[in-house]
């Protein structure tokens, strides 16, 4: 582990760019078909999901101090069941990062670059990620600190501006609305990212100070930005139009005119998004490779790093098309993610309560 | 090691990059799309095809076509970029586009097949004003235009000052608006274009005629589409009631007799507030403002004639306002969107409309008393 | 004893390969003390040694007695001279080769006179870095006249200074300086221990220094500001930074630095406030604009046509309409005749210097865009990236915009936005792992430091701030 502190306002920052990285292009889409116009308080009710289940995590942490997540889990269930868990977490973290990296082509090849071959955008951002895996996670949440305000304004800016197409009655379709109908219908959107995050607890021991502010601040910050950033989508475009469209931001970056003569600044806009996007891989990455180091016992994240990027450019080709990713997300994403982000979690929970008790019975 | 491996894969990418490069001088800049589908099924499509060398800026004055229309026709729409190829030496390329024109019958079949194949490719846009044209569109996108010699700009600066005389920013007249306007029972309105004249005005020595309006284009009425499907016309005095009933116009001129005598009006800052009076009444509230234009009324200009002529606006527009409402149920179009509220919906027919105009005379100009 | 002189000499003149300005010349003084004088010629001052040894010598204040030890006569005798008593050959010959003068009773002990030459230009206004409104001093090439340069400003006894030699040829003197209380201990022990650790036989420049002491090698961006104003040294020391004064060079080095401090000038402490943060608002916009404007031209030009506005496309359409060259190799070729036209124009004599630049603004600007060989744009865009860069008030910081400008139009070429945004990444990736003697690069932004903002990014007036102006 790299030897070094992240201050509470650095967590906070990964943290933000971890959970916006790629739900802001994947899933307004999703959510707004599913939930149609209220589809925003989906992301309210999945960023207080995330809180919770944060706490936990933050709990966890906090009964092994200094220790990563894989770490606890080498010290709860020992060398082989403990190590046997790391990998399948590893794995985990391998696949967000393949599904990550997908994304990021699937998006550039709809919106911007239709010619050009996917494995170029996979290698380009891996070998870009991998870079920033090696310099460590101190470099990762420095960069994350100006691009958070950056992105801020670059994507509020455009969207205050298409606030003259908001039309109140997109808001007024008919629907009916049943919470627990649409929480099963979109469990999804808790599973991606606030169950992702869990990835993070790979540096929660560097965080010396607030680091429950600064996960929890970050997790609700990000949450309520998706969530603003929909109900946009839906004032904006209206739920007929962004249910149909592949990646509604993008459409409300497009048909921004920010005055005659500066009439399409989608690409530039779009293209700053995938700053964040960055963040979020290369945090990602990171986790892995120190995942793997820690497992491993390996000291240079380089040689781990670097082999990493063809496993990944490999496995992101998996899905043949964006809906069959899509399906994969809508119909077991959720499933999928449960025992990583709550089942292992939990068990650990026991475990450590279990020994404790043990432990105290004992002396 | 890294270092290699990163020069490596940066020499792989240099040996087989730009996939989408496309040069400035390789592309065909399309100005104005004209789309007709014929009864056979055939579709036409025009493309306003930009001269560069002759629209540079340190040239002046009419000198060579701006433009150059080229028509390519196929059996379906996706193919019609292929078929460019045959008669194109540059990639197509639509991305500056300023306005769509629709022929009357294409639009009738309607238009959403049309739209779903426009969203789905980056360089197509649908947020671009949209025509629909009486005239085959052969004919429009065939003709050149004075002062803006770039005839889709010369469209969109003529709909950008449209929209401007209303008070509003764009006008809801784009391609994107039709699609927008599915789910409501509201219709969408869209202008439609109208070229006057015999014999299309197709070769730039047209340029050098004084006489501006023989033949040229016209922007005159509405065209009325529900679910993307063109249902009808309607005239300019209807929707320009539209748009200042549904809350887009905050500025109109308006014109209304005074004991007799004509007054001419600019009504500012419109407001409009609904409330629904009971389960089936709905009040139509109007505040504006109004500054006089001309007054031909011959007599001095008092509070009491003040007092009168707001009245008499009042009166007029409301009546205005009520022609509007039964032009809309005998048509059975929702021109005021009642549909989509709360309360009337699947029911607009039956909801009553009451109209109240309240208004205020601001500005009277330079003569208090006229001339006598 | 003569026969000890005798070998004495020969094996210096062994040494100095018999060097043929080396001279050495005996004296007999009062008859019965022979002494030998030897010093090279080339490095002394001819005057001196006449005036203060020969003379000094043959006519001294007090007579040389049969008990007194000719050495300690000649230290009394020499009292208002620099002068140190030497023994050994080696040493000798050490103190020859620094211009100084050995005279030796005897071949055991010796004293050596300083007679150095003081050969040296006047102090002049720096020629690389020129104010409006500041002192028009510069340091030269003498360490030790630089010292007194900064000396003269800093009336301090917190002033310290730490000489080394460095270079098992070149023996230079290199002298670090910092402000004892101010500067971090911990900063100045890694300084310390760096210079140090050099190991080299010579030190021609403060630049061989700044490559043997800087924390990362692979980069392009400078760690050590570098400057030939001894009033930004000393602001710099104020600052708590410490200065190395390499002897033979005007430049002299400081740092600690940070990426930011590289867009302000001792100037902007001599105006005032509010123009400084405007100017140094000026010279980060010229960074972003000479770094990026190529690679945006190439990416807008040749990917993102729908950037640009209709009518501007049209005209960029028109201007490119007989250009032969595809945009990237466009930018590309005018970039590299526009690097070969600079360092032309710095390397020929100053006279022809303008030529070349007359040569180069008509027949590469005018007379390529009537020919339809590269479009005006291009043109356009060449000349304001140029110009931005020599805004940079670093000139090694202004070359590294230079490097990352050519990545960047290499990624804007192959992938357009998406492969800037690609480097931009990595650039900020790089800068925030960047350290400059273990102080990160890139605050106070990353990591944030909102209290040193108020004299980076903005410049405070300085009986507001609150903290040490």
């Amino acid at each position: 582990m790299e030897q070094t502190t992240l201050s509470p306002f650095q967590m906070f920052c990964v943290i933000t760019c971890f959970i916006v990285g790629t739900t802001f292009i994947m899933l307004p889409n999703a959510t707004i078909a599913d939930a149609k116009q209220f589809g925003w308080l989906v992301h309210l009710w999945s960023a207080v999901f995330g809180v919770l289940i944060g706490s936990v995590w933050i709990y966890i942490s906090g009964k092994h101090p200094g220790l990563s997540l894989v770490q606890i889990f080498s010290k709860v269930f020992g060398k082989y069941a403990g190590g046997f868990i790391s990998v399948c977490y590893i794995i985990f973290f391998l696949q967000i990062a393949a599904w990550v990296t997908r994304n990021v082509s699937d998006y550039m090849h709809v919106t911007m670059m239709p010619r050009t071959p996917p494995t170029v955008f996979h290698l380009m951002t891996l070998v870009v990620c991998a870079y920033a895996a090696v310099k460590g996670i101190r470099s990762i949440s420095l960069v994350s600190i100006f691009i958070v305000p950056y992105i801020f304004i670059s994507f509020w800016i455009p969207y205050t501006i298409m606030l003259n197409e908001w039309d109140w009655r997109n808001f007024n379709i008919p629907a009916d609305f049943h919470f627990w109908h649409a929480v099963s219908e979109t469990k999804y959107a808790l599973g991606f990212p606030f169950l992702e995050t869990i990835a993070c607890m790979m540096i929660f021991p560097l965080v010396r100070v607030k680091l429950k502010t600064a996960v929890l601040g970050g997790t609700a910050f990000a949450g309520f930005q998706i969530a603003l950033s929909v109900f946009f989508a839906i004032g904006i475009l209206g739920v007929y139009r962004s249910s149909h469209l592949l990646y509604p931001e993008y459409t409300i970056f497009r048909e921004m005119e920010f005055s005659s003569f500066m009439e399409h600044l989608e690409s530039i806009i779009s293209i700053n998004m995938l700053l964040v996007v960055f963040v979020k891989l290369s945090s990602i990455y990171y986790f892995a490779v120190t995942a793997i180091c820690q497992v491993f016992s390996i000291r240079s994240r380089a040689v781990v790093a670097i082999p990493l990027i063809w496993v990944i450019s490999a496995y992101s080709l998996l899905f043949s098309n964006i809906s069959e990713n899509a399906k994969w997300i809508h119909d077991n994403l959720f499933i999928y993610y449960v025992p990583f982000g709550v089942g292992f979690p939990v068990l650990l929970l026991v475990f450590t309560w279990f020994r404790k008790e043990r432990g105290e019975r004992t002396t | 090691m890294i270092k290699k491996i990163t020069i490596i894969l940066l020499l792989l990418v240099l040996c087989s990059g730009c996939w989408d490069m496309k040069e400035i001088n390789q592309l065909a800049i399309v100005d104005m799309i004209a789309v007709d589908r014929d009864d056979d099924g055939m579709f036409h499509a025009y493309y306003q095809i930009l001269n560069p060398p002759s629209i540079e800026a340190r040239r002046s004055g009419p000198s060579k076509a701006a433009v150059y229309t080229f028509d390519v026709k196929s059996t379906t729409m996706g193919r019609l970029m292929e078929q460019t190829g045959t008669v194109m030496s540059r990639n197509l390329y639509t991305s500056h586009l300023q306005c769509y024109v629709i022929s009357e019958r294409t639009a009738r079949a309607g238009l959403l097949r049309m739209i779903n194949y426009l969203e789905n490719y980056k360089e197509r846009r649908t947020n671009v004003y949209t025509i629909v044209s009486e005239d085959p569109v052969s004919e429009v996108i065939s003709t050149f235009t004075l002062l803006d010699r770039v005839p889709g700009r010369n469209i969109r600066l003529l709909m950008d000052w449209h929209a401007r005389k209303f008070g509003i920013n764009k006008l809801p007249t784009r391609m994107k608006d039709i699609v927008e306007g599915v789910p409501f029972s509201r219709p969408t309105i869209l202008p439609i274009v109208q070229y006057s004249g015999g014999g299309s005005a197709s070769v730039s020595d047209r340029l050098e005629d004084i006489n501006a309006t023989k033949q040229s284009l016209k922007i005159n009425g509405g065209a009325v589409f529900i679910k993307a499907k063109m249902v009808g016309k309607v005239n300019d005095e209807i929707k320009n009631t539209y748009y200042v009933l549904n809350g887009y116009a905050s500025r109109k001129p308006e014109t209304f007799k005074v004991k007799g005598e004509t007054v001419d009006i600019e009504i500012t800052g419109i407001r409009i507030k609904r409330t629904w009076e009971s389960k089936d009444v709905l009040r139509i509230r109007m505040d504006a403002h109004m500054g006089i234009i001309n007054n031909e009324q011959r007599q001095k200009l008092t509070v009491q004639n003040i007092g009168e002529m707001e009245q008499a606006f009042n009166r007029t527009y409301k009546e205005k306002c009520e022609e509007f409402l039964s032009f809309s149920v005998q048509k059975n179009w929702d021109m005021l969107g009642i549909g989509d509220m709360k309360q009337g919906r699947n029911r607009w027919r039956d909801i009553r409309v009451k109209f109240e105009i309240h208004s205020k005379l601001n500005h009277i100009g330079n003569t208090i008393t006229p001339y006598e | 004893m003569d026969q000890q002189i005798q070998d004495m000499s020969a094996v210096i003149q062994k040494k100095l390969n018999h060097a043929p300005d080396l001279i050495i010349k005996s004296y007999n003084v009062q008859e019965q003390t022979k002494l030998t004088c030897m010093y090279l010629c080339t490095i002394t001052d001819q005057k001196l040694v006449d005036e203060l040894i020969i003379s000094g010598l043959l006519t001294p204040h007090s007579p040389l007695e049969d008990s007194q030890d000719p050495v300690h006569w000649l230290m009394t005798a020499f009292k208002q001279a620099e002068i140190k008593e030497v023994s050994g050959v080696d040493s000798y010959v050490k103190e020859l080769l620094e211009g100084q003068c050995i005279v030796a009773p005897s071949g055991q002990k010796a004293v050596s006179i300083n007679v150095r030459k003081q050969e040296q230009r006047s102090i002049a206004e720096p020629e690389t870095e020129s104010v409006v409104r500041g002192p028009r001093e510069g340091f030269v090439e003498d360490s030790s006249r630089n010292l007194s340069l900064i000396r003269k400003r800093l009336k301090s006894e917190k002033l310290t200074i730490e000489e080394m030699v460095i270079g098992s040829e070149s023996h230079t003197t290199v002298l670090l300086v910092y402000m004892n209380g101010i500067a971090d201990p911990s900063m100045i022990n890694e300084f310390q221990k760096r210079l140090k650790a050099i190991q080299t036989d010579s030190i021609l420049e403060s630049a061989y220094i700044e490559e043997y002491i800087q924390d990362k090698t692979l980069t392009p961006f400078p760690q050590f500001m570098s400057s030939e104003r001894p009033d930004a040294i000393v602001a710099k020391l104020l600052e708590g930074q410490a200065a190395v004064i390499t002897d033979g060079t005007p430049i002299v080095l400081a740092g600690p630095i940070t990426f930011f401090q590289s867009f302000s000038t001792s100037e902007d402490y001599y105006q005032r406030a509010d123009i400084a943060t405007l100017l140094r608002w000026l010279r980060m916009l010229s960074f972003v604009i000479s770094v990026f404007t190529p690679s945006l031209y190439i990416s807008i030009a040749s990917y993102h046509q729908e950037m640009l506005p209709s009518s501007m496309l049209a005209n960029l359409a028109s201007q490119r309409e007989g250009v032969p060259f595809p945009g990237v190799v466009e930018a590309f070729g005018m970039m590299v005749i526009f690097e070969v036209l600079r360092e032309a124009g710095l390397r020929m004599p100053r006279l022809s210097g303008q030529a070349i630049s007359i040569v180069g603004a008509l027949v590469l600007g005018q007379a390529a865009v009537e020919a339809g060989v590269v479009s005006a744009a291009m043109v356009i865009v060449v000349s304001l990236t140029a110009i931005a860069n020599f805004v940079a008030p670093n000139y090694g910081f202004g070359i590294a915009q230079r490097l990352i400008q050519f990545g960047f139009m290499f990624l804007a070429g192959i992938l357009g936005f998406f492969g800037v945004m690609c480097g931009v990444f990595v650039l900020l990736i790089h800068l925030v792992s960047l350290r400059s003697l273990g102080v990160p690069y890139f605050a106070p932004l990353a990591p944030l430091r909102l209290s040193k903002w108020r004299d980076t990014f903005i410049r405070i007036n300085r009986p507001l701030n609150r903290s040490k102006g």
